[in-house]
């Protein structure tokens, strides 16, 4: 079992630029006390980490805001954790499964409350909608498995969707996965190729290097965008390719609309 | 057609050659490979576990890339929409392709061969050829070299009867096929490797040789005669007089054989080429190739190890073993492979433990670099005069070897 301190002994060992407290995450879709605990269980370790960090010169301590689903509980962590006033804030306890209705209005919480002169960090996103709405909802740092995982699996992400190269839809496309994406793979090898050797250990590599590619050049287009004062026009046109049929999902638009951005209808 | 000169006869037995003039549908380079030599074994057109800028920096390579018709033969709707044949496909910029029929690793199940038609083993199950459902995929695939249609089932303990109608059915293939490239037109060609069947017995194996070597084929294929097939000394007694009925002017190829002593066996009885899948084999099981050739190679390779009985492993390390979890130098100090140059045995001894992919990627280009290095050190012994030499430091370390 991990207490604060031997987590905190081991990024120091380990050595990273940004380390992470250990903190007392529940199920986004727990209810009852046990959120409540956890929540307040988050700051005791939070404290006992930084105490426990033997290179606080070295090393970014990030606190991890709990609270679950609950705005009091949320609010109340946020609070509490600025009085810390680590380099750096993460939102956690989401991307677990949960509405995504409930999903948005915590990030947007946690971000209101959030010092503006730190990164924000949420945790476990994702899905490319996701990246963009949360980076329009306030946030600055992202991580997931999810690009390399689901490569694993022949899926490979484009700004539309994904493509399952598993399938035999893809027996005859000789194009790359992305005709303007600059990566090795889509330099290299079509669909119709990747679709052959997807039992091969080297196409998940393949499709891995893509969708990181993917992620990176989707972040450096908001950066872009955020840079030009064209954001706005950005996240319209993005969800246009992704719902060509302007079926926006209600989470999507209210999220949106709370930071004054209209979807095209 | 491909010519084949001998550029040396070795005294202590094994000979240095050239290929060169491989038919090629649109002339794109000149490519001479020097033999000995091993083609590049892939899976679906890859190298296992590498990408191909990993491929762009390995050394040595011979030139010739191995495609089997196993693991296309489901892809037909593919190659044929795509017109430009597997090489293009694969996306092999820079080396030919010989088609072979069946994966040099794994041998197709037995007992699924029959009067008419042999079976290959796709993914997604069994396929069966005759020699013009064969040629028809070989002039979509565009290989320059092809190994003709051939029945090798002949595992050890099979009956006569199989083994002649293995024999039959292969020279019947080779007739056909040879006929029907006679026939197509000159961008449609292909180089044809005649191959020699006859399972473990030598009367067999002495027909299959002699009828082979009246056709006009480029080269020869001495099918079957990997571990499943016989006993390893029946092996050994087989090449002999099988290669004394061949003509020195055609290369000969023994896929399915690998491990370093058997290859340099080999090569003193006169085989040029084989299928470089044993790195591919190693690498499935963990392990790395840590074998010299020579003394002076041993003093430079300097096989790091902080345990003194290692010094006398055989020719891989088992990277799972615990006992390198904390053994932080490169397997082999002066590889130069990206493995060596950039990694630890311990991290990937963790990689293993995780079973993470990098493992794979890691043990192959450092597996693929010293066997390539491996059959470049055996052609320089050929020129030295040293091969028997080499032959005695292999052959110790054979014997520490744990099979």
């Amino acid at each position: 079992m991990l207490t604060p301190e031997k987590s905190i002994e081991i990024q120091n060992s380990i050595g990273a630029d940004i380390m992470m407290q250990l903190d007392d995450v529940v199920h986004s879709l727990t209810t009852g006390p046990r959120v409540e605990e956890a929540m307040h269980r988050s700051i005791r370790w939070l404290d006992r980490c930084i105490k426990a960090n033997k290179r606080p010169d070295k090393q970014n301590l990030f606190a991890i805001v709990q609270g679950g689903l609950d705005a009091k509980l949320r609010t109340y962590c946020v609070k509490e954790m600025i009085k810390r006033d680590t380099p750096g804030y993460a939102i956690g306890g989401l991307s677990g499964g949960e509405d995504k209705d409930h999903f948005w209005r915590m990030v947007t919480l946690s971000t209101d409350h959030l010092p503006k002169g730190k990164p924000r960090y949420c945790m476990g996103v994702g899905y490319a909608i996701d990246l963009v709405m949360c980076c329009a909802l306030g946030v600055d740092m992202f991580d997931c498995v999810f690009p390399t995982r689901t490569a694993r699996f022949g899926c490979a992400l484009i700004d539309s969707g994904q493509l399952n190269l598993k399938s035999i839809t893809y027996t005859c496309d000789y194009e790359p996965i992305d005709a303007e994406c600059p990566c090795f793979t889509c330099q290299n090898h079509s669909r119709a190729y990747l679709h052959c050797i997807i039992h091969e250990a080297v196409s998940a590599q393949l499709i891995s290097i893509h969708n990181i590619s993917f992620q990176m050049r989707l972040m450096e287009r908001i950066r872009q965008s955020i840079t030009e004062d064209k954001f706005p026009e950005f996240i319209r046109s993005f969800m246009r390719t992704v719902y060509p049929k302007k079926n926006y999902p209600s989470w999507l638009t209210e999220a949106l609309e709370s930071v004054n951005v209209t979807l095209d209808t | 057609m491909m010519k084949f000169s001998v550029s040396k006869l070795s005294p202590e037995g094994g000979r240095l050659g050239v290929l060169s003039d491989i038919h090629q549908s649109t002339k794109q380079r000149d490519v001479e490979v020097l033999t000995p030599a091993c083609l590049m074994y892939t899976r679906g057109g890859s190298v296992p576990h590498l990408t191909l800028d990993m491929v762009r920096c390995l050394p040595h390579q011979s030139g010739i890339v191995e495609l089997t018709v196993s693991s296309f033969i489901e892809y037909r709707e593919t190659m044929d929409g795509f017109k430009d044949g597997l090489a293009k496909f694969v996306g092999i910029s820079n080396a030919l392709t010989y088609l072979a029929v069946q994966d040099s690793c794994k041998s197709a199940p037995a007992g699924y061969n029959d009067k008419s038609t042999v079976s290959v083993w796709a993914p997604s199950g069994r396929f069966r050829l005759n020699s013009a459902s064969f040629m028809s995929f070989q002039r979509a695939a565009k290989s320059n070299i092809t190994e003709a249609l051939c029945d090798g089932d002949t595992r050890e303990g099979c009956s006569k009867k199989r083994i002649q109608k293995a024999v039959n059915k292969t020279l019947q293939f080779l007739d056909e096929i040879l006929e029907e490239n006679l026939n197509a037109e000159t961008c449609q060609q292909t180089e044809i490797f005649g191959v020699i069947e006859g399972g473990d017995l030598l009367s067999e194996r002495l027909r299959s040789t002699k009828e082979t070597a009246k056709r006009p084929v480029a080269g020869f294929v001495l099918d079957s005669f990997g571990e499943s097939f016989m006993k390893e000394e029946t092996r050994w007694k087989l090449l002999e007089p099988i290669i004394k009925e061949l003509p020195e002017d055609k290369p000969r190829m023994l896929p399915q054989i690998g491990e370093p002593l058997d290859v340099l066996l080999a090569i003193e009885n006169g085989i040029d080429l084989f299928s470089a899948f044993y790195p591919y084999q190693i690498t499935g099981t963990g392990c790395a190739l840590v074998f010299s050739w020579s003394d002076e190679n041993k003093k430079t390779l300097n096989y790091q190890t902080n345990r003194p009985d290692d010094i006398n492993e055989g020719f891989y390390i088992d990277l799972n073993n615990k006992k390198f979890a904390e053994d932080f130098s490169p397997v082999l100090s002066d590889c130069e492979c990206y493995c060596c140059q950039h990694h630890t045995k311990a991290y990937i001894n963790h990689l293993l433990v995780t079973k993470e992919l990098m493992a794979g990627v890691l043990l192959m280009s450092h597996n693929v670099h010293h066997y390539l290095s491996y059959f470049e050190a055996i052609r320089q012994a050929i020129k030295s005069d040293t091969f028997a030499l080499m032959k005695k430091h292999i052959q110790e370390q054979h014997m520490r070897t744990d099979r």
